[in-house]
């Protein structure tokens, strides 16, 4: 199967020289295309670090990651934001909405820096997917928890990217809730064609992984 | 109380960045204040100082007073030091220039600071003594002990006696003082000659004073001391002269208090928006953490306590650094003044009093430190009362870590397209509170440079020049009534045989360069209640804007003007020789003389009053009602219209034209513009200086707008930039964003500045200021602050764009 993501040697470490907190430590590891492929670990053990640097978010301090074949690190700032915003599509933890922009507002506001727009129906349609038709018109301020993530997997999606990252989504929700948004994940990643990487704490939906990886303090410690 | 303040010296080192601006203000503020009140508190002690230790230290003067009046004034319990002189005579010397021969006391001559180079002072009726200016200006180069010969002209009841001539031995030299561009020089001679000449009875002194009191404190009581006094003794007031320098230098001028204040004011109210608005945003930001306090137990008062405490602690290093470098610029600024005038300094360094000065620094750095604490006050009321306020469950319904601003509540249409001059209008108006904070204290600046340049640009040197010369060149004849030696100057023999022919008028109007000529009439009329003569001046049609741009009360047009039945009046005139006395539609009776002898005695009711060049007071009217009068040839003035401002080589055909006739003058535009120019290039100088700090102080608030702006998005921005924002868009945004604000600063400035500028202009011509009579829109000003606002504009986005782009997008995310 193709590999979509690959990372060779990444090294990122925090605190001092003399007494190095090493998030990511010397990380190998390969994506395969269309799986749907989950990060674990304890809490700490530096798997936020290594899914922004898979991403692009961060910059390593050594080694490389290659996304079909592009090395990420390659590209200067600018390149990389319009390299992100095509092929990445993003979800945090804590849903990271822009508050002045209604729901539909914030779907397609990766679509806007690239100065495109979204069709009327295809909007409506993706709205009816994550069921905030409704809401479309409404502040994030005004919405529950799991329609917020609904809304940030939308946005995530609505670029159609390559690649979801996504940093434990379930995690401020209750688990029937969490369970639906996963859900939600792996339908578009299949009706799209995407590549779902997650992280999460949550053994149900790790049990639903095509593949894992686990990682201790800043190595993979396991795979699947 | 001890906890609270531990919590508002941890907060405030938490918080180090924002309370770094707020700091910054108020060290600007600080260093402002006491930079230019101890600076001009300082220059103005020392030019008091120097005028104390150069400039002639009477306070005032009464002219034409009689021996037996001088004793009385000398004796008066209000008089101080006190000294007479008299004007004995007068040398006429080429192109208006006068020596004058005094007799004056000892005391009068120090006040006067006449000092003696060589010799002594003149005791025998033959000697002299004179400034060395004076002698080259008679053409003559003297030693002490020379003879010199020279011709005078005695002045007899304000008259000028026929000439005659005497010679005199140099018994003194008077330290070489006066300026040859002047148009008087001195010569001082002994009493005995004084006596010689005039007999006791026609002797009119002139009587110089300082004031005894020493309890008035303000020149304005000085000044009424000296009315007061002239009262007395039916002094008539175009007889006073207030020395305004000395009184100035001695006493406090109110004026100049009010215009401190206004400036501490200014200042202190930009550093009140500045420190406002930066609590603003830091309380908004805060609110979780203050619900966190109060969940715990904290009362209201305490927390408000705690964010007074947290200002408190700001201003206390800000605003003593801020008057101690304030201090340091205070004597660099006066070292680079005084760098080559250290003997200058010198001089008037025993005129200045240490212990004063001390005094003033204390009084100047207390009112600093005080006002810094007083805006600091001030801008945290608000503030403070937002913080006690918080309620626990808006705290929760807050998250830590940012200020959301105003949002609606509501949903709203969405849009269909976000492109990034919706995200920046979506957040300005998120911010409105804020932004129209910045845009009001950006545009405080404008508006006042707006003003002051437009009271600037209303005293244009061109426009000052204008009004005092009528044309390019002015040609006039010398008039003079009351001079023996020279009859043909009277204007009654001048019309006899008047030099300005129309044949000389007709030569000048074909000088190369020249444009046109426009010529006035004069006669010289009695009035019976006045002393003086009155000037009855014709203005032709084709000068009519003359006559009637200068009205300033009444209104009458050239037409009516033409029977002679209506006159205007000048308002100077009016006020000195009627003393207000005179309102439109009075009658006034006035007597011509036109040479032939038998005076003519005419009637004209008064249509309006105007502000004309005064040489002798006047009476206008038209042309064709002026020929009524007098049909000789009566040209007594002409005004020269050439193609460019100046030009010497047409100044020089008309020198030339002229030079056969010796009672034929000329003036130039470009003598008064010069002039002119110089007064007005100072004081703009430090109208900028003053304006640049005061922006200074305008900018803090920008920047600390943008930069919170930047700095409270911190995650948003990270979010925009995981979706794929570049940093090429994100410069764009903020770019924008300042473009905005700038925007909003032009608009205001522009729109508030021109119409709050007006008044200011009425107010300064009511008041003479400047001499300012014409409204002119201050366009280059206004095409400055243009530029300054968007050089400032680019330089901060690409500063706050670098900085955006410092930390990475994961650090703004995680925050
Ligand atoms: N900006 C930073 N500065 C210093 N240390 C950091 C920074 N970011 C992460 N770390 C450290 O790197 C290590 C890995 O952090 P990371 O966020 O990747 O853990 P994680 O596996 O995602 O944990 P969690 O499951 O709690 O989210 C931690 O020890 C963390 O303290
Ligand atoms: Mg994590």
């Amino acid at each position: 199967m193709e590999t979509i993501v690959k990372a060779e040697k990444l090294i990122k470490y925090y605190g001092t020289k003399e007494n190095p907190v090493k998030a990511v430590d010397q990380i190998d590891l390969e994506i395969k295309r269309g799986l749907f492929t989950v990060i674990a670990g304890r809490s700490g053990s530096g798997k936020s670090t290594l899914l922004h640097l898979l991403g692009g978010l961060d910059r390593p301090d050594s080694g490389n990651v290659y996304i079909g074949e592009q090395n990420i690190f390659k590209l200067n700032g600018n390149d990389l934001a319009k390299f992100r915003r095509r092929k990445i599509g993003f979800v945090f933890q804590d849903f990271n909405l822009i508050p002045s922009l209604t729901v539909l507002e914030n779907i397609i506001l990766p679509l806007g820096l690239e100065g495109k727009t979204m069709e009327k129906h295809a909007a409506e349609k993706l709205l009816e997917n994550i069921g905030l038709l409704d809401k479309k018109d409404m502040l994030p301020d005004t919405l529950s928890g799991g329609q917020k993530q609904r809304c940030a997997i939308a946005r995530a999606i609505a670029a159609k990217p390559a690649i979801i990252l996504a940093d434990e989504p379930t995690g401020n929700l209750d688990s029937q809730t969490g369970l639906e948004i996963v859900t939600l994940l792996r339908q578009s990643v299949k009706e799209y064609g995407q590549t779902l990487v997650m992280i999460t704490h949550d053994k149900s939906i790790a049990r639903m992984a095509d593949k894992a990886i686990v990682i201790k303090d800043g190595k993979v410690v396991g795979r699947t | 109380m001890n906890m609270l303040y531990r919590i508002a010296k941890q907060n405030r080192i938490y918080y180090r960045k924002r309370n770094l601006l707020i700091g910054i203000a108020i060290f600007l503020a600080s260093f402002l204040i006491f930079f230019i009140s101890s600076f001009a508190a300082v220059f103005q002690q020392e030019s008091y100082a120097s005028i104390n230790a150069f400039n002639p230290n009477w306070q005032g003067q009464y002219q034409h007073v009689p021996t037996e009046l001088a004793d009385k004034l000398a004796s008066h319990p209000d008089t101080g030091e006190w000294g007479l002189f008299a004007e004995m005579a007068f040398t006429e010397l080429p192109a208006q220039k006068y020596v004058y021969y005094y007799c004056m006391s000892d005391d009068a001559r120090d006040m006067l600071r006449l000092k003696l180079a060589q010799g002594h002072m003149p005791e025998a009726e033959n000697e002299i003594a004179l400034t060395p200016e004076a002698a080259r200006q008679l053409g003559k180069s003297v030693k002490v002990g020379d003879p010199i010969s020279l011709s005078y002209q005695v002045l007899r009841n304000g008259k000028a006696d026929y000439s005659q001539q005497k010679e005199f031995i140099v018994s003194g030299i008077l330290e070489d003082t006066e300026d040859s561009a002047g148009q008087a020089f001195t010569a001082l001679i002994s009493n005995k000659l004084l006596e010689r000449e005039l007999p006791s009875g026609q002797v009119s002194y002139t009587f110089l004073f300082r004031i005894s009191n020493r309890d008035i404190s303000s020149t304005s009581e000085a000044e009424n001391i000296i009315k007061n006094l002239a009262a007395e003794y039916q002094i008539s007031e175009e007889n006073i002269r207030i020395n305004s320098y000395n009184l100035a230098a001695n006493y406090t001028d109110p004026n100049m208090i009010l215009i401190i204040s206004i400036i501490i004011c200014t200042v202190a109210l930009a550093g009140i928006i500045t420190i406002y608005s930066i609590y603003y945003v830091r309380i908004q930001e805060r609110i979780q953490e203050f619900g966190r306090l109060k969940a715990i137990g904290m009362t209201q008062k305490e927390l408000r306590r705690i964010v007074f405490l947290e200002g408190i602690e700001s201003a206390k290093k800000a605003a003593p650094l801020g008057i101690l470098t304030g201090l340091a610029a205070e004597i660099a600024a006066l070292l680079i003044l005084h760098a080559n005038s250290l003997d200058y300094f010198q001089e008037i360094l025993p005129w200045l009093s240490i212990p004063k000065l001390i005094i003033l620094h204390i009084g100047t750095a207390a009112l600093s430190l005080g006002t810094a604490f007083l805006m600091m006050y001030i801008s945290m009321k608000k503030p403070m009362r937002t913080a006690a306020k918080i309620t626990e469950t808006e705290a929760l319904r807050y998250p830590a870590y940012q200020n959301r601003g105003t949002l609606r509540k509501k949903a709203r249409i969405s849009r269909k397209r976000i492109h990034i001059f919706y995200l920046v209008r979506n957040h300005l108006g998120r911010y409105k509170t804020r932004s129209l904070l910045t845009i009001l204290s950006m545009s405080a600046t404008g508006i006042l440079a707006i003003i002051v340049a437009t009271v600037l640009s209303c005293t244009d040197a061109r426009l000052y020049a204008d009004d005092l010369c009528h044309g390019q060149y002015m040609i006039g004849e010398q008039i003079e009534f009351r001079n023996a030696e020279h009859p043909e100057r009277k204007w009654e023999n001048v019309i006899q045989d008047n030099p300005l022919t129309d044949d000389l008028l007709q030569k000048i109007k074909e000088i190369n360069g020249v444009r046109e000529i426009s010529v006035f009439d004069s006669i010289f009329a009695e009035i019976p209640e006045i002393s003086d003569k009155f000037e009855i001046l014709g203005v032709p049609e084709e000068n009519k804007s003359f006559l009637m741009d200068r009205i300033t009360q009444g209104s009458v047009s050239y037409e009516a003007l033409k029977s002679g039945e209506q006159v205007i009046v000048d308002e100077h005139a009016a006020k000195w020789y009627f003393h207000g006395s005179l309102n439109i539609g009075d009658t006034i009776t006035y007597v011509v003389d036109t040479g032939n002898g038998t005076p003519l005695t005419k009637k004209a009711k008064i249509a309006a009053f105007g502000d004309y060049p005064l040489a002798f007071p006047k009476i206008l009217m038209a042309s064709d009602a002026f020929k009524g009068i007098c049909p000789a040839n009566c040209h007594s003035g002409c005004s020269v219209w050439g193609d460019e401002d100046y030009n010497k080589e047409t100044e020089n055909q008309i020198k030339m034209i002229i030079e056969e006739e010796p009672l034929l003058q000329l003036s130039t535009w470009q003598e008064y513009y010069e002039l002119e120019q110089e007064t007005t290039r100072d004081v703009t100088a430090l109208c900028c200086i003053f304006l640049g700090f005061l922006g200074g102080i305008c900018i803090m608030n920008m920047i600390n707008t943008m930069i919170s702006s930047v700095q409270q998005r911190k995650r948003e921005i990270g979010i925009l930039q995981a979706v794929g924002m570049t940093d090429r868009q994100l410069s764009g945004m903020l770019q924008l964003e300042g473009g905005l604000y700038i925007l909003g600063t032009l608009f205001t400035t522009i729109a508030c500045g021109s119409l709050l500028s007006w008044p200011v202009f009425l107010w300064a011509k009511d008041h003479g200021i400047l001499g300012i009579r014409k409204y002119e829109f201050p366009f280059m000003a206004v095409c400055i602050i243009i530029v300054i606002l968007i050089i400032l504009e680019i330089l901060l986005a690409a500063f706050l764009a670098h900085s955006a782009r410092k930390d990475s997008i994961i650090d703004r995310i995680r925050l």
